[in-house]
């Protein structure tokens, strides 16, 4: 405990003495911020955008550095919204197995997307393709209509 | 036990002392917060009040990396837009409305950011344009809805000025820099500085941003300062909900806690 306390001071100081200054962080982000506010400002360049994710991802590993938490579920989440329902599954998988915060949306998903894939394959006759991933029922993302805000009269003030 | 508090209590000071940028003011009290210990956060669509129309998106655009360099797990920006907006929260009216907790349970997140722009008022000088945002930020705990720390500011922002070594041309610059800011401003660093500044009490910019650098988001489970800067030093064995604020809905009202306002200083 007191040597975690101490540790802990000791990163502190080595911090605060690199400066004010926040170059260097946990993260490769690229130019993640400028892509985000991009497509805000263009709607309709979801495709650019999913490309400069990709980007981060390649260019984190050759970096080194990991990239930041939510790209490989952004990029996946692009995915599904173009149509490729594999990849989606592909990388909410990476999401969920590099950060266990996101498990559970990450499970949701999943099983979500394989759930329509399979519809997808009953109706063109295809074979199904349910690459190994969790077979839960598709619970949790669909907001239950009791969870409307309980408006308990008090407003702002 | 006593000697862990000490030690923890000598580094919130440590970082005190060796930021200097700022005289910070008091602490608040982050015992809520620490009781909960978020790990993961999610931001919901920023609320625009202001008549700068966009603004909103500039400010969501830059505030999931300061979040993540300070710790936390992020959902993931465009993403957390679409699903809530398939879950009919696509107005952040309606989702700054929703109970913290349905939210939280939608995406699996200990704790959700809300982000309101309530004023914007761009000067245009002559030499230099400064904007003046003020702005709300809340986290509340996706568990129990309680507010674990929250924060109204107001930023007085104005461009870097040029340093050419030749003050004619300093001049030139200055003027042109102010007319193009009015024309079609750029104000991703403006957005950028304040995310960093609020959450993290840093100042990573070039603009001036006048405001108090102090009570910032605590550190999260991925930053090698996590706990470092808890008062209570170890984690409470188990979470406890604040009783008079996890009984309220999610009110667009704001219970001060953190409420810090710097006077921008104008030229």
């Amino acid at each position: 405990m007191i040597e975690r306390s101490v540790a802990a001071l000791v990163g502190l100081v080595l911090l605060a003495s690199a400066g004010c200054a926040q170059n260097q962080g946990l993260y490769y982000w690229g130019s993640y911020e400028d892509d985000l506010i991009f497509l805000y400002k263009h709607p309709g360049t979801e495709r650019e955008f999913a490309e400069k994710l990709k980007t981060i991802l390649d260019e984190s590993r050759n970096e080194g550095i990991p990239p930041p938490p939510g790209i490989a579920a952004e990029y996946g989440f692009l995915n599904y919204q173009a149509g490729n329902k594999n990849a989606a599954i592909d990388y909410f998988d990476i999401e969920r197995q590099s950060w266990p915060e996101s498990a559970e949306l990450m499970t949701t998903l999943i099983a979500r997307i394989t759930d329509e894939i399979a519809a997808d394959a009953l109706s063109s006759g295809d074979e199904p393709t349910n690459d190994g991933a969790p077979a839960e029922g598709g619970s949790g993302m669909d907001v239950p209509a009791e969870g409307a805000p309980e408006s308990a009269g008090d407003g702002e003030s | 036990m006593t000697r862990t508090r000490a030690l923890a209590c000598m580094s919130v000071l440590t970082v005190i002392a060796l930021s200097g940028c700022m005289t910070p003011p008091p602490r608040v009290d982050y015992s809520v917060y620490e009781a909960e210990d978020p790990k993961s956060i999610v931001i919901v669509p920023v609320l625009n009040n202001s008549p700068e129309i966009g603004a909103e998106e500039y400010f969501l655009g830059t505030i999931a990396r300061p979040l993540a360099e300070r710790g936390y797990y992020v959902f993931p920006v465009h993403m957390t837009r679409e699903l809530l907006a398939g879950a009919g929260l696509s107005d952040p009216g309606l989702v700054h409305q929703a109970d913290p907790v349905r939210i939280g349970r939608l995406f699996g997140a200990d704790a959700v950011l809300y982000v309101a722009i309530n004023h914007w008022e761009a000067k245009y000088l002559l030499l230099t344009t400064t904007v003046v945002v003020a702005f709300d930020y809340a986290l509340k705990s996706g568990r129990t809805g309680a507010e674990l720390w929250a924060k109204s500011a107001q930023v007085t922002y104005s461009p870097p000025p040029p340093n050419t070594g030749n003050g004619i041309a300093d001049l030139v610059i200055m003027v042109t820099q102010a007319a193009a800011t009015k024309a079609a401003p750029n104000y991703v660093p403006l957005a950028r500085q304040s995310n960093w500044a609020v959450v993290s009490a840093i100042n990573a910019g070039q603009g001036s941003v006048d405001m108090p650098l102090a009570n910032p988001l605590l550190f999260g489970p991925y930053h090698p300062l996590y706990r470092s800067d808890w008062v209570s030093g170890v984690a409470a064995p188990n979470p406890v909900a604040a009783p008079e604020e996890s009984a309220k809905p999610a009110a667009v009202a704001r219970p001060i806690k953190t409420t810090e306002s710097a006077e921008g200083s104008s030229p």
